[in-house]
């Protein structure tokens, strides 16, 4: 765990206590049901973007680069648009469990991060190209959008919940309608699906175009359990969506499919890359950036 | 200077009374108008509402209008006999004043507690008093620290957020599922008392799709076209539901439930599953609770309404507490500044004066041999240190004698050490000579 260079690791410590304070923060406001930390942590998220961008910035100087084609990378790409998204929408919806939540998903997020937390390592030659960055940042962006639309699918099941029981005195002003919150998970559906549609026949037409320059052949592409995993979650996704639009699917329903698809989709970002065999990277082997900068 | 107010509320007065006292704006301007022509040197802010005509002056304690004055400019501005409402007055002055303001701004003294209704008439009130320029440092001071006050209570209470009605907490759920409940199609089912209030509620939420539908025709429409919305007959109902968001059930059924959860799960393939909020609000109940069972239909009864409203009531009674807790804080945060307000300019005159003294005395010191001592800049220094905690000391005790004793004394107290220390400069300015 956080097997990076000084500099880095500092930053990234950052990041790390920023959010578990934001969700301290968040559990307060949650207890004492008002929005008293709302600007505290709009300010913490501001600065946790900041510092992973630096990051990034760092990332880019060392492999000379777009920085994202590591799973590090890809993770910290996540966290900014998660965190973008969070600051955005928390001018429109102040209500204290969109807030607190928004908080724990970037906390939560963090924490994965840090799991896969690498040094910068020498890009292969493919990976320069621009494919790979249109891929990358596809998956990335489609990846932070259905981050989100869990985040809005739990508030959604859990407002159904309480308004289903009777037991609904405590989300008014406190809760962002269901209304609101069924449109949103939608919404992140919707955007996730175009967004990995296009990642997805970026990574076809890479493999088409540069597969030779890569160290994995069109066999390996097609069982490497990342790849696998992304594909499972884009049928999923497109399922998802099609019931929802002919059958009208409840949704209750719909927010269980997202919640089950976001769980896909962070297990092939960070899961397969710790627990299964997954070469899906655009990184040489030999990390040389350190012993580089030694 | 001192902060009085006169005035009559609903806890006083009965209606017809405050009728008759009641202003409307072009009143009240013409009021603030008469009153700064009358009272040229004091402020005024006149606060009239459907509840309450307040009265809010600041006057010169010794030369301005009395309390009594006042009132009875008051009776005969609105042409009522000051004998007939003099019983129904309250007055009152300074540290009450202020406190009676900061409950009526955040609604803490409103009958409904928590409306914000009456905070946005007092903010209309004051900005017209400063738009006839009737108020002046005093009022302004004070009406920006109610309006500040209020906010607080707003942010560190659920005081305004809390429904004490059944037909609120009715309101407040649509809001929960719904995000613009004003272009939702709302079904009113019955047309009896509740069925009513319900409509009224909704109507006051600005809701413009409203459909009543009722057994009896012609009541459906005296209460459609008294509302001004939409009637339909009793055959339409099925149809009106499929479409509907919001179903308010005040019609009973003769036997039974007129609504069970196979009829209403006929109805939603045509709904295509939106959601719809069912409030029940007839005892016996009209729709069977196993209706709450299908996906997207959210049912409540009468007593789960009840039930929150009870809940809500327990809960503002706590958020009370913390309200009058806050108000008291910017009572006496206020208060103090009022209280010091007119010895405050004294401070500084007693500094320079001290300041004065001290350069005399620096001046009478370095003069021949030491005229060019290096120790010079290091003695001014430890000097203003000396005055500075010497001034600290006077500061503070003037202070505490306008809190615990009375303005005046400490005015008097400053005004007698300003005159000292004048007199020690005149007198060194003799012997300087």
């Amino acid at each position: 765990m956080l097997d990076l260079l000084p500099l880095e690791r500092q930053l990234f410590w950052g990041i790390l206590i920023l959010s578990a304070v934001s969700s301290v923060l968040a559990h307060l406001q949650i207890v004492r049901e008002n929005v008293r930390y709302r600007r505290l942590l709009v300010a913490f998220t501001s600065v946790q973007i900041t510092l992973a961008a630096v990051l990034l910035i760092l990332r880019a100087v060392a492999i000379k680069a777009f920085p994202i084609t590591g799973v590090f990378e890809s993770m910290l790409i996540l966290l900014v648009f998660i965190g973008i998204t969070f600051l955005f929408l928390s001018a429109f919806m102040p209500q204290v469990w969109f807030l607190s939540v928004m908080a724990w998903v970037l906390f939560v997020i963090s924490i994965l991060t840090s799991f896969v937390a690498r040094p910068a390592s020498v890009l292969q030659e493919a990976a320069r190209t621009p494919w790979v960055i249109v891929h990358a940042l596809s998956m990335a962006l489609s990846g932070a959008m259905i981050v989100f639309a869990a985040a809005m699918s739990v508030l959604f099941l859990w407002s159904r919940k309480r308004l289903k029981s009777g037991r609904f005195s405590t989300l008014f002003g406190k809760m962002p309608t269901v209304e609101k919150l069924e449109n949103l998970n939608l919404m992140g559906l919707h955007l996730s699906f175009i967004i990995m549609t296009f990642g997805l026949v970026s990574g076809i037409g890479l493999v088409a175009v540069k597969s030779a320059g890569l160290s994995m052949t069109l066999g390996d592409w097609l069982t490497d359990s990342k790849i696998v995993l992304v594909t499972v979650a884009w049928i999923a996704l497109l399922v998802s969506l099609i019931l929802r639009r002919l059958l009208a699917l409840s949704g209750k329903a719909v927010a269980q499919a997202t919640l089950t698809i976001c769980f896909v989709i962070l297990f092939a970002f960070i899961g397969s890359k710790v627990f299964c065999k997954s070469d899906h990277d655009f990184i040489n082997k030999t990390p040389t950036y350190d012993s580089q900068v030694k | 200077m001192q902060i009085i107010l006169i005035g009559i509320n609903h806890k006083t007065a009965p209606v017809y009374i405050r009728q008759r006292l009641a202003l409307d704006t072009e009143q009240v301007c013409d009021a603030l108008a008469k009153l700064k022509e009358t009272f040229a040197d004091s402020e005024f802010v006149l606060l009239s509402t459907c509840n309450r005509v307040e009265f809010y002056a600041a006057v010169n304690k010794t030369t301005g209008a009395k309390p009594i004055d006042l009132a009875k400019w008051l009776a005969e501005f609105r042409s009522v006999e000051y004998e007939k409402i003099e019983g129904y007055l309250y007055v009152k002055i300074n540290e009450d004043a202020v406190t009676h303001l900061f409950t009526v701004s955040s609604s803490l003294d409103s009958m409904v507690i928590g409306e914000s209704q009456i905070t946005s008439q007092v903010k209309e009130s004051y900005k017209n008093a400063c738009q006839r320029q009737t108020t002046g440092k005093i009022l302004n001071r004070l009406f920006h620290d109610a309006f500040r006050a209020t906010k607080e209570i707003i942010t560190r209470t659920s005081i305004s957020n809390r429904r004490v009605s059944v037909a609120g907490v009715a309101v407040s759920l649509a809001k929960q599922l719904f995000s613009d409940i004003k272009s939702e199609k709302i079904v009113i089912v019955g047309a009896g008392q509740m069925g009513e209030l319900l409509v009224e509620h909704f109507r006051h939420e600005k809701c413009e799709n409203i459909t009543v539908v009722n057994r009896s025709c012609q009541r459906g429409c005296q209460l459609a076209q008294k509302y001004d919305v939409a009637n339909q007959p009793w055959e339409q109902l099925d149809q009106e539901m499929a479409t509907a968001n919001i179903v308010v059930g005040a019609a009973s059924a003769q036997e039974g439930y007129l609504f069970n959860k196979e009829r209403i799960k006929s109805l939603m393939p045509k709904r295509r599953n939106h959601v719809l909020l069912i409030v029940d609000i007839t005892v016996p109940r009209s729709f069977d609770p196993k209706v709450g069972k299908i996906e997207d239909v959210y049912l409540y009864c009468i007593d789960d309404l009840a039930q929150v409203a009870q809940d809500n009531i327990k809960l503002r009674e706590g958020d009370l507490e913390q309200a009058i807790e806050i108000i008291y804080e910017y009572v006496s945060a206020f208060m103090d500044w009022f209280m010091t307000r007119d010895v405050t300019p004294l401070f500084g005159q007693i500094k320079s004066a001290f300041e004065k003294i001290r350069e005399t005395e620096m001046e009478n010191f370095f003069v021949g041999p030491r005229q060019d001592a290096c120790c010079r800049e290091l003695m001014e220094a430890s000097m203003n240190r000396i005055i500075n905690k010497l001034c600290h000391c006077v500061i503070k005790n003037i202070d505490t004698i306008s809190k615990e004793h009375s303005l005046e004394e400490a005015e008097q107290l400053a005004r007698n050490i300003l005159a000292d220390a004048q007199k020690i400069l005149s007198e060194d300015k003799k012997k300087s000579q």
